[in-house]
Parts: C-alpha cells; sequence; structure tokens
C-alpha cells in the first residue's frame, strides 16, 4: 500500500513538473513508459509459476532527458515496479557532448555499460520482450548496470563510423545484488564497433568489447570477457524493415574445483530476427543460450517467436512472446507465454538504429 | 637554401589548398541543400541527411550521419521541430566548431495551435505545420537565413553569396509570375492529400485541401475515415487525391476506386520524383503534376 502510494505521488510530481515546465524554454523531455504484462507458465521450474497465469504490472519507466547547458546533458531514467518493486534508477548520467579534442565525449554517472550492444538498450526497445539469458546468468536482471565513466571517440573511417569507448567502473557488477555492501576494486571495459551504410536502405553495425572486473571480493578473483556483437538493418520506407542482430560472450574466471583452483569459461549467445511487414505490425524469432558464469556444464537454451503490433509507433503496443526453455538438469522444457502492453506517454522520440 | 625554398613552395601549397578548400555545409532535407548549392555556389560541399524519397518526420539517427555532421562547417535545419532527429545526429557528430541555423525564423507558421496540443491529436507540431518550404515566398526566407549563415561561417564570400542571393530572388519572382498564370486552372480547387504537407502550397497557388487521408497527422488511415473520406470526395466532386511518393498507395485506391477520383505522387521535397532535381524544378513538377491530372480530368 505504501509503495502504491509512493509511486503515485513520484507521478504526480513528475506530472506537475512536467506541465508546468512544458511551458518554459528550457525544458528535460520527460517520459513515462508503462509495460504490463500477462504471464502464462507450464512446467516451470520454481513452484511460484508452476502451470499458472499472472497479471503484473512489470514496470513503470520515468525517463527525462535534456541540454544542461550548450556542451552537456543529462539523462535519467528510473524504474518502478519490476520483480523486487522498489523505485530505482536505472540511469542517471551527464555527457559532455562537445568541445572535447580528439572528437571525445565523456558520460559520467549510472548508465548501462557499452559491453556488446544489446545491453545499453533498455527492455522495452525489444520485440523479444525478455533480456537475454547470458545478461542475466552474468550480469543480474538488469544487465551490467554500474557508476563509472566512459569515454568516447568517433572515428570517422570514409563515410563509416569507427566509435572506440572506454569505461572506468565502480566494479560491482559481477559481485550480485548485495555488492553495495562489500568492499570491491574498479574494474573496466572497452569497446569498438564499427557502423557502415550498406547501399541506401541498409545498415550494419558490428563490435567487439572486452571486460575486466572482480568476481570474488574475499579471495579477490578477477574475471575478464569478451563480446562480439553485430546488427543489420533492412529499411526501405516506414513500411518494411528487417532487423538481424547476433551477440555473444565469453567470461573466465577462477573458481574452486575438486582439485583446488580452476579455470571456468562460460558462454552466451543471442540471436534474433525481427521482420515489420507492415506499418504497425512486426514479427519474427529468436534463439537464447548461456551456460552459468561460474560452471560451464550448467546451461538452459530457449527458442520462441514474437509478434506485435503498434497502434501509433511506440507509443501504444501490443506484443505475444513464445518461448521454450530446456537446459542441463531440467526435468522437462518449460514454456512460457507473455502479453505485453506497453505504453508511452511524452515527446516523441528520434528513432535510434 | 634549398630547404628552405621547399618549406616555403610546401607552405604556399598548403595555404592555397586552405584557400581551395570548401566550405562544408550539412543539410536536414534536400529542399535546404538545393537552395544552399544556389546561394554557395562554388564555395561551398552541400549534403543533406534526408533524401527526398524519404519521409523527413521519420529519420533514423544513423552513426554515419553524424560521421558527415563530425566534418560539417555549418548545419542548416528546418525546425518547427519537423528534423527533431537533427539534435542528436548533431550531438553525436561531437563537432564543437559546428554553427547551426534554424531556417524557420521569420517564417510566419501556419497552423499553430492556440489551444494546448496533446498526442490525441496525433503528430501535431506544437510550433505549427513544418512544410513551409513549400511556398515559393518562404524559399526567399531560407535563402536569407542560409545566407545569413554562410556570411557569418565565411565573411569573405560574402560578394558571391549576396550576388547569389540577389539572383535566387530575381529568378524565383520570374517563375512565380510563371507558376501563379500555370496555376490559374487550379483556382479553387479542392484536392484530397494522404498527409498535411500541403497548406503552404496550396496558400500560394489558391488550391484548397479538403481532407486528408490519414485520420489524423502522422495516424494511420481507418476503415471509418475512409469511409468518410469517400463520401466527402463523391458530395463535393473531387477529382485529385495527392499522395506524397513515400507513403503507401493501398488506402489512397480504396478511395480512388471508390470515387473515380485519381491519384497524383506529388513530391514534397526535391529528388521525391524523377524531374524535381532542384527547388525549382520541384514546383514545376508539383504543379505539372496537378496540371495534368486536372486537365486529363
Amino acid at each position: 500500500m505504501k509503495r502504491v502510494f509512493l509511486t503515485i505521488l513520484l507521478i504526480n510530481i513528475f506530472a506537475t513538473i512536467s506541465e508546468s515546465i512544458a511551458q518554459a524554454p528550457v525544458n528535460p523531455d520527460i517520459s513515462f513508459i508503462g509495460d504490463m504484462r500477462l504471464f502464462g507458465y507450464r512446467n516451470a521450474l520454481s513452484d511460484e509459476y508452476y502451470n499458472k497465469l499472472k497479471l503484473n504490472f512489470e514496470e513503470l519507466e520515468i525517463a527525462g532527458s535534456g541540454y544542461l547547458n550548450p556542451y552537456s546533458r543529462a539523462d535519467v531514467t528510473l524504474g518502478i515496479g519490476g520483480t523486487g518493486g522498489e523505485i530505482d534508477i536505472e540511469e542517471a548520467f551527464a555527457t559532455l557532448v562537445r568541445g572535447l579534442p580528439l572528437n571525445l565525449q565523456v558520460k559520467a554517472g549510472q548508465y548501462l555499460v557499452d559491453f556488446g550492444m544489446l545491453n545499453t538498450q533498455h527492455p522495452h526497445q525489444w520485440s523479444w520482450i525478455q533480456r537475454p539469458l547470458m545478461h542475466q546468468w552474468f550480469f543480474g536482471e538488469e544487465g551490467l548496470k554500474d557508476i563509472g565513466i566512459d569515454v568516447t571517440t568517433l572515428i570517422p573511417v570514409g563515410n563509416n563510423a569507427l566509435t572506440i569507448s572506454a569505461n572506468l567502473l565502480q566494479g560491482d557488477f559481477l559481485l550480485g545484488e548485495d555488492a553495495g555492501d562489500i568492499d570491491h576494486n574498479m574494474g573496466g571495459s572497452g569497446r569498438i564497433s564499427l557502423f557502415s551504410s550498406v547501399g541506401a536502405t541498409s545498415s550494419l553495425e558490428i563490435g567487439v568489447s572486452g571486460l575486466y572486473g572482480q568476481s570474488e571480493p574475499d579471495s579477490n578473483r578477477w574475471a575478464t570477457m569478451g563480446d562480439f556483437d553485430f546488427k543489420y538493418k533492412w529499411r526501405p520506407d516506414v513500411y518494411h524493415s528487417l532487423v538481424i542482430v547476433g551477440e555473444s560472450m565469453v567470461g573466465s574466471r577462477k573458481i574452486d574445483g575438486v582439485n583446488g583452483e580452476e579455470t571456468n569459461s562460460s558462454f552466451g549467445a543471442f540471436s534474433a530476427v525481427d521482420y515489420q511487414f507492415r506499418r504497425r505490425y512486426n514479427a519474427g524469432a529468436f534463439v537464447d543460450y548461456s551456460q552459468m558464469p561460474d560452471d560451464n556444464s550448467l546451461y538452459q537454451i530457449g527458442y520462441g517467436a514474437f509478434a506485435g503490433f503498434s497502434l501509433a509507433e511506440e507509443t501504444y503496443r501490443i506484443s505475444l512472446m513464445l518461448r521454450q526453455d530446456d537446459g542441463k538438469d531440467f526435468e522437462k522444457p518449460f514454456q512460457t507465454v507473455i502479453l505485453q502492453l506497453l505504453w508511452s506517454l511524452g515527446p516523441h522520440k528520434p528513432h535510434q538504429f | 637554401m634549398k630547404k628552405l625554398i621547399s618549406f616555403m613552395v610546401l607552405m604556399l601549397a598548403f595555404i592555397a589548398m586552405a584557400a581551395n578548400a570548401k566550405i562544408n555545409v550539412v543539410t536536414s532535407t534536400s529542399d535546404l541543400k538545393s537552395i544552399a548549392e544556389y546561394i554557395g555556389g562554388e564555395r561551398v560541399s552541400v549534403t543533406s541527411i534526408a533524401n527526398g524519397k524519404s519521409n523527413p518526420h521519420f529519420v533514423e539517427v544513423l552513426p554515419s550521419y553524424m560521421v558527415t555532421v563530425s566534418k560539417a562547417d555549418i548545419y542548416f535545419k528546418i525546425g518547427l521541430e519537423l528534423d527533431f532527429w537533427a539534435a542528436p545526429i548533431i550531438d553525436g557528430s561531437r563537432n564543437g566548431k559546428l554553427t547551426v541555423i534554424d531556417c524557420s525564423q521569420g517564417i510566419e507558421p501556419m497552423e499553430k495551435p492556440t489551444a494546448k496540443v496533446d498526442a490525441s491529436m496525433g503528430d501535431i507540431h506544437p510550433q505549427g505545420n513544418p512544410h513551409y518550404w513549400l511556398d515559393p515566398a518562404n524559399a526567399l526566407i531560407i535563402a536569407r537565413n542560409i545566407t545569413k549563415g554562410l556570411l557569418q561561417i565565411d565573411p569573405t564570400g560574402s560578394p558571391i553569396y549576396e550576388a547569389n542571393l540577389v539572383k535566387f530572388e530575381s529568378q524565383l519572382n520570374a517563375r512565380m509570375e510563371i507558376w501563379k498564370k500555370e496555376t490559374e486552372p487550379l483556382s479553387g480547387m479542392e484536392i484530397i492529400t494522404y498527409h498535411n504537407s500541403w497548406p503552404y502550397f496550396s496558400r500560394a497557388f489558391g488550391i484548397k485541401i479538403a481532407g486528408f487521408v490519414e485520420p489524423k497527422p502522422g495516424i494511420e488511415p481507418t476503415p471509418s475515415h475512409t469511409a468518410e473520406l469517400i463520401e466527402l470526395i463523391k458530395a463535393r466532386k473531387i477529382k485529385i487525391i495527392g499522395k506524397e511518393p513515400y507513403f503507401s498507395d493501398k488506402s489512397p485506391k480504396t478511395i480512388a476506386r471508390a470515387t473515380g477520383a485519381t491519384i497524383v505522387d506529388l513530391p514534397p521535397s526535391v529528388g521525391g520524383l524523377p524531374g524535381a532535381e532542384d527547388y525549382f524544378s520541384l514546383i514545376d513538377t508539383i504543379i505539372s503534376k496537378l496540371l495534368t491530372t486536372g486537365r486529363v480530368r
């Protein structure tokens, strides 16, 4: 009850701020994104979900963004709801966008780290609805989110864009949910990506990333990870598009084995094809695989299909996802059905690649 | 001594190269590109982000556009929130020396909402209808804004830019007289258009827009709205359904079959159809398309 009251209060505060500053010349863009889901489970692993139907208000996302001055901007995204039902700072960062030498941009704050392409995106951007298993297993339900400083440069290579970024991170991203209370060392990551326009209507981006972070504070063990990602998009007009994404990651860390300390290397991969066949309709399929980060003998593989209907772009969207998962030590495969209603209230946002 | 001469030759070559270097101009749309090329002449190299064949409301923010803008000296935007996608492209370019000029400065926007605007009205632009370049009188204001921008970053090009502006104005006035005469048979004629892209054009040439295929700006046609539109076309004996080339012809065809009206592809931007190669030929093409269909009818 207290949580509901707090949520309503927050929405009212944001709505009042939004209403009053919308009239002002210096106004941040404020958006509300609601994510409501009807879940159906068959043969789920836990009793909580076993052969059940559930209706959840998954999350309300409140996003604010705008310029601080001619050189910098700030972006804040709060998530309310979710599994824990708490108010969560999903992202809050300031970016120096121009004026720095060497085409640099510097971002500082809490943000989704660009370790791979998919990790920087919020789940409401995906037709497949759920975060890939490898993100959940290696980094947690919200993916790789950390406090850090990100330095990025854009290098023109002909008409192609080479982007290089380096992150200095607080470093608790591999330590689990209670990592905030644990004394740990800082970590880091980097990504190189090349974007290229393939003809007049297609684009391709390929990226490689690396990550270094403490995996166990007590024994001072560290993990190294690598990631490869690609995205191909064909968009001849507003009525048709085809998106193919693929990402794989591998992580290596020291663990306590049967014969003492051992090195465990685990692998995860995700790939999806999303086809928009009319202005408001899309459909596609995906494959999702991950090994446990500290035990590569345990794995889960999921595959499924999705379809979506957007009433007017991203403002009101209904998606249906069917998925089957199997894995090591699973008694039998389990199935999930999700019907999602996603709505977005706020200014029209530019469409990113 | 030889080294000194070589050094001086090298320096002179650099100075000559710098003197010959063109001003790098990026525009949001092909219409601004055309006018910027006219004003800038040989002193500028112009690239447009959106091409005339694509819907300027929906341009994807691509890293390759950021690379293009990173090399630019000046960026000309449409403004009135049509090219709201330009901001992340400009930010992503990291270009601290870029001059950004909003070409809608001095334009009197049509259909500027007087009450509160919200999304129930569709994709309404709170600052007014942004398709202002389709009125030739506004093309002159755009040309002046472009001249002002070029003078700001390249004052030494002043004689060329100002002379080209005078030439542009004179050519525009001459063509306007021809266009006005050509469109006399169209004066007062009612047409249907797909999107609300044509209020400035229709005001300039006396054409009346009786309705839109879209029920509200940016909203896909619905069966009930299409039925209403069919009734309207029949009742008012409207003969032309104007369609921007990037929209689907599915609903216009349904309406045309039910009413006997003719679908005409009208390019709202330079490059939208063959023949619309610059600003002047764009207006020529639109008028010619309307006249041809009007006469056939």
